[in-house]
């Protein structure tokens, strides 16, 4: 890890070729504290350019400015400074690859969190595991398979109970699955449907068990008054409060 | 006259400065360069070889007082006696198929 260069986003040196674009990668900051993020870009530095020669002071990234003096500087014979270019950059032509990062979340524990100060400098970058993309991604308490997260196996989900409280945008180019979010989506709002609690109780009658909601006894005035209370005809309020299992 | 050169890095160049490529251009030679070369022989008229250890620097060709520890072989053959044909096919295999 070279630098956190803004709160959510960091750059690394990209030691081998594991690392694509849109791969996600993890760092590790203590026990418990795992930073995950997602590559955005590669730049890759030729270092066998030489840095500025009219510059005082080398870059630190490119050549040095000893070698270029060496090459254009000490000797007149052309034929011989086309051999030391070629020598040289025998030996120097590989490129610095340097990834730029988007940082996902910070997990702490089993959870994502927002992070909210830079990490140090220096850290190892590895591959971040399934576990970890999971846990990154986990959406609320009922989580909608949507897809597939690119460039891995883990599943993409949205939290279900935003769907129904929010208005959605889906956005992409042709054929990314733009039609096919939408159908999953209309699936699941046709098979949840608000539901009132005269219509569960009229179910319970129709189950068989009337004496649980009808009658005088206290309890059949407690469970009947319960299931009023609790189930509204709107599924927004119905999730929000409590499940019908947990009514029941 | 053909000359095949080390170069994997800028020091051999300056092992073999300028004043040998301005030489080689005075006696009308050229120039190869290989980055993996690491034989030592020099081949003349077909016939003639020295092979060995030395690079053909003041340190490689100074006698043992001064310059460096070396071994070689100076072979002198018949023109169709296929030794020094050997070593010939050597030199323009590397000179076709491994210089820059």
């Amino acid at each position: 890890m070279l630098n956190p260069v803004r709160l959510r986003e960091f750059e690394f040196i990209l030691l081998d070729e594991k690392f694509p674009v849109f791969s996600y990668v993890e760092i590790k900051h203590g026990n418990e504290t795992i930073y995950v993020g997602r590559v955005n870009s590669i730049y890759a530095y030729d270092l066998g350019f030489f840095s500025n020669p009219f510059r005082n002071k080398d870059d630190g990234v490119t050549a040095s400015v000893q070698d270029f003096k060496k090459i254009l500087s000490q000797d007149t014979e052309d034929s011989w400074r086309k051999a030391a270019l070629l020598a040289y950059f025998s030996d120097n032509r590989s490129p610095l690859q340097i990834a730029n990062a988007e940082l996902v979340c910070v997990l702490q524990g089993n959870f994502p969190n927002v992070p909210e100060c830079p990490f140090d400098a220096g850290l190892p970058v590895y591959k971040a595991s399934k576990e970890t993309i999971e846990k990154a991604f986990k959406k609320g308490n009922m989580p909608l398979v949507v897809g597939r997260l690119k460039g891995t196996d883990v599943s993409a989900t949205i939290d279900f109970e935003e769907v129904l409280k929010r208005h959605i945008m889906v956005t992409g180019v042709t054929g990314s699955g733009k039609s096919y979010f939408e159908v999953h989506i209309k699936v699941f709002e046709d098979v949840l449907f608000p539901i009132s609690g005269e219509e569960v109780i009229k179910l319970i009658i129709e189950s068989g068990f009337a004496m649980l909601v009808q009658g005088s006894s206290n309890e059949a005035t407690y469970i009947k008054s319960q299931l009023e209370k609790h189930i509204r005809p709107s599924l927004d309020t119905t999730l929000k409060e409590k499940t019908l299992e947990e009514v029941l | 006259m053909e000359i095949i050169l080390r170069a994997s890095e800028l020091r051999d160049m300056q092992i073999t400065d300028g004043r040998v490529f301005r030489k080689i251009k005075e006696a009308g030679g050229s120039v190869y360069l290989c980055e993996r070369l690491h034989a030592k022989f020099i081949l003349v008229d077909e016939c003639e070889l020295v092979l060995g250890s030395a690079n053909f620097t003041d340190s490689g060709l100074s006698d043992s007082k001064s310059g460096n520890l070396e071994a070689g072989t100076y072979y002198k053959g018949a023109e169709d006696d296929g030794h020094v044909k050997k070593m010939l096919d050597y030199f323009n295999n590397i000179k076709k198929n491994y210089s820059l």
